[in-house]
């Protein structure tokens, strides 16, 4: 196909979309109108986190959490390195929004058109297929949550942080905050000063639970930023699976998500978190993602990037126990628009550690992916071993591809591997599939899908589905 | 192909206008800056360095594509002994208009010290979509199986090491062009 002509079909399938595009809001809806029963003036100061704390009635202490977190965010300035974040206005945000009273405790008293929004997310579905729990956050505090009784049975806690804090305040003191210090970095920070809902996990002692636990999350407010606040301790010889999607309706005002998430893997423990992540393109996210994890435990982050304007983001893992195995599996995918600065660090502090880290990106139609990696050995940490992979694929001429990985290695019996590569899709497994009669894009799609393959495999399966039905979409219109 | 054996220094810039082969030891801060501006040329660089008492290096490279058809290939190779320590960042930068590229780094540091420390920071900022770029990083210690092997074979511990280290060198050296050249690193080396 000649160049030309190529633009042209871009074109027409571009106006294909747009076609699509503009009785969006009639078919799917998903601007459900507000109905916010408090929200706080637009900006950060003081009086609004106290604001925020006195609404949610919390203890003293969280009170001053809450306002050092301000006094570090304002003190500390914004990264240099990664994405643009100059046009976030931090004054034009609202940062808590309560949307109506109280937890729904059944699926009956839950508000209509939030259910309304619900129904179109496919949340009642997912609880007829008997998921393990269902947590759905809309704005920025857990209205609905069920959980099934065999969760609570074993011992195990899976609610909203506002809740836990009220109802298990213990864990609080000893784990909030200690994983992730508020003076960490400044979206740390920000969100120790305003944090609101969220998930709180707490598996006992060799509790292994079989089913994923899985959590949902929607913005639903213009301009309002979402700063979950999620704790999750996997205590000795537990196994667990955690997993939170997103799907976020489409402004076009830019709107912030900032959340932190703590994870401690104990003794043993193996925990699982999964992220599919696909805000509208106008959000930033910007989260912090981190494990400690103790002996002979085992972390692994599965971290989908598809959605959002700019994302920056690296779960990471401090492995402080010896034998611990840290893990991270990383898509990334950049169409018009978008930026995924995404990664992972695993920081080797006890000896005979190990860490894997493999990452996957797509750019297309003039979308950035970056690789940002660290692997850190410690003095401490003998025998540690360290394997990092990551492939991009930039499938037209306006993309672009980068790979900042670093490691630093302090410690002489250490074993690190780094590779990457970047290429485009190879004109001869095009052509091999042409000939078998596939068009260009089916062709395209499918080398696109092998690509991320050894990722979505790991996937609970109807994530798995979503994402390859995302990816297919995507791809309409990017031959050429 | 011509080949040019580099003093180490900082900021050295290569703007090569035929097929070239640069061999480097670095010592000390050394930057070097390797531009590929005339279609249809192919570069090479290798870094050679060994490493004792508290002895370190800072490398740094940037292979800088800026037209097409180009293609480069850099090759770092260290063995740090007793404390030494090396830092290495290695950016290939494939600039829009250089398509057809092929760019290509690898890194390998052997360590043999107790106290040696390394850093390596490979970087790729790609904004052509033709292009075949990749980099490749080690850190390890000598393999044990190796070791094994050899004495199994009748040699020392000492001669053993000395053999695999020698090797790491040569796989490299074996693709310098020049064996006048192979000749100087292999006694500047001194392994």
């Amino acid at each position: 196909m000649g160049r030309k002509q190529v633009q042209e079909t871009y074109k027409t399938k571009k106006s294909n979309v747009g076609i699509v595009n503009s009785n969006y809001k009639a078919k799917y809806g998903f601007n459900v109108p507000e109905n916010a029963v408090f929200k706080t003036k637009r900006g950060l100061n003081e009086t609004v986190v106290r604001q925020i704390s006195e609404m949610k009635k919390e203890p003293k202490w969280m009170l001053d959490f809450r306002l050092r977190g301000l006094k570090i965010f304002n003190e500390k300035v914004l990264p240099e390195w990664g994405g643009n974040l100059k046009n976030i206005d931090f004054d034009n945000i609202y940062y808590y929004l309560k949307p109506s009273d109280g937890e729904g405790k059944n699926w009956a008293d839950v508000p209509m058109d939030i259910k309304n929004t619900f129904d179109r997310l496919g949340i009642p579905e997912a609880e007829k297929m008997h998921l393990a729990g269902v947590k759905a956050q809309f704005d920025s505090e857990v209205v609905y949550g069920s959980l099934m009784k065999e969760l609570s049975d074993e011992g195990i806690i899976f609610m909203g942080t506002d809740e836990a804090l009220k109802k298990h305040p213990e864990f609080f003191e000893q784990y909030f905050g200690k994983v992730i210090p508020s003076h960490d970095n400044k979206f740390a920070a920000l969100n120790s000063a305003v944090w609101s809902g969220g998930s709180f996990v707490y598996i006992p002692k060799g509790a292994k639970v079989k089913r994923p636990l899985q959590a949902y999350f929607r913005i639903n407010a213009i301009n309002m930023g979402q700063f979950e606040r999620t704790l999750i301790i996997a205590d000795e010889g537990s196994e667990a699976h955690y997993v939170e999607g997103c799907t976020a309706p489409v402004y076009s005002a830019d709107s912030l998500h900032s959340a932190v998430v703590e994870v401690i893997v104990k003794k043993g423990a193996r925990f699982r978190y999964t992220t599919i992540q696909n805000w509208s393109n106008d959000v930033y996210n910007l989260v912090t993602k981190r494990a400690r994890v103790e002996e002979d435990g085992i972390m692994e982050w599965i971290d989908g990037n598809l959605g959002s304007r700019l994302t920056m983001k690296y779960p990471s893992c401090y492995l402080v126990g010896e034998r611990a195995h840290g893990e991270v599996l990383s898509i990334a995918y950049a169409a018009e628009g978008q930026h995924q600065d995404a990664g992972a660090k695993m920081f080797h502090i006890a000896p005979n550690t190990t860490s894997q880290i493999i990452s996957k990106s797509v750019s297309v139609r003039g979308g950035r992916s970056s690789y940002r990696g660290m692997v850190n050995v410690s003095p401490s940490s003998d025998n540690a071993k360290s394997r990092v992979e990551c492939d991009a694929l930039i499938l037209d001429a306006d993309s672009r591809s980068d790979t900042y990985p670093v490691m630093k290695i302090d410690n002489s019996s250490a074993n690190i591997e780094h590779e990457a590569t970047v290429s485009k899709i190879g004109e001869e497994k095009m052509f091999y599939l042409m000939s078998r009669g596939l068009t260009e894009q089916e062709a395209m799609g499918l080398v696109v899908s092998g690509f991320i393959e050894p990722i979505v495999k790991e996937l609970p399966l109807e994530y798995a589905v979503e994402l390859n039905r995302l990816i297919e979409l995507e791809m309409e219109g990017s031959v050429g | 192909m011509k080949i040019e054996l580099l003093k180490s220094q900082q900021n050295i810039i290569l703007e090569p206008q035929e097929d070239t082969q640069y061999v480097i030891i670095p010592s000390g801060e050394a930057s070097i800056d390797l531009i590929l501006n005339k279609q249809g040329i192919s570069a090479e660089l290798f870094a050679l360095f060994a490493l004792k008492g508290s002895e370190n290096v800072f490398l740094s490279t940037r292979s800088v594509h800026k037209v097409p058809h180009t293609t480069c290939t850099i090759n770092v190779k260290g063995a740090l002994f007793d404390s030494s320590v090396s830092n290495y960042i290695g950016k290939i930068i494939i600039e829009k208009p250089a398509q057809q590229t092929t760019s290509y780094l690898e890194d390998n540091i052997l360590s043999i010290g107790n106290k040696t420390r390394n850093a390596s920071q490979p970087i790729l900022e790609i904004e052509a979509d033709d292009v075949k770029a990749s980099h490749g990083a080690t850190t390890g210690r000598i393999n044990a199986d190796q070791i094994y092997y050899l004495m199994s074979r009748g040699l020392s511990k000492e001669a053993a090491e000395k053999i695999i280290i020698s090797g790491f060198f040569e796989a490299l050296l074996s693709k310098v062009v020049d064996e006048k050249i192979r000749e100087q690193v292999r006694k500047k080396l001194n392994v």
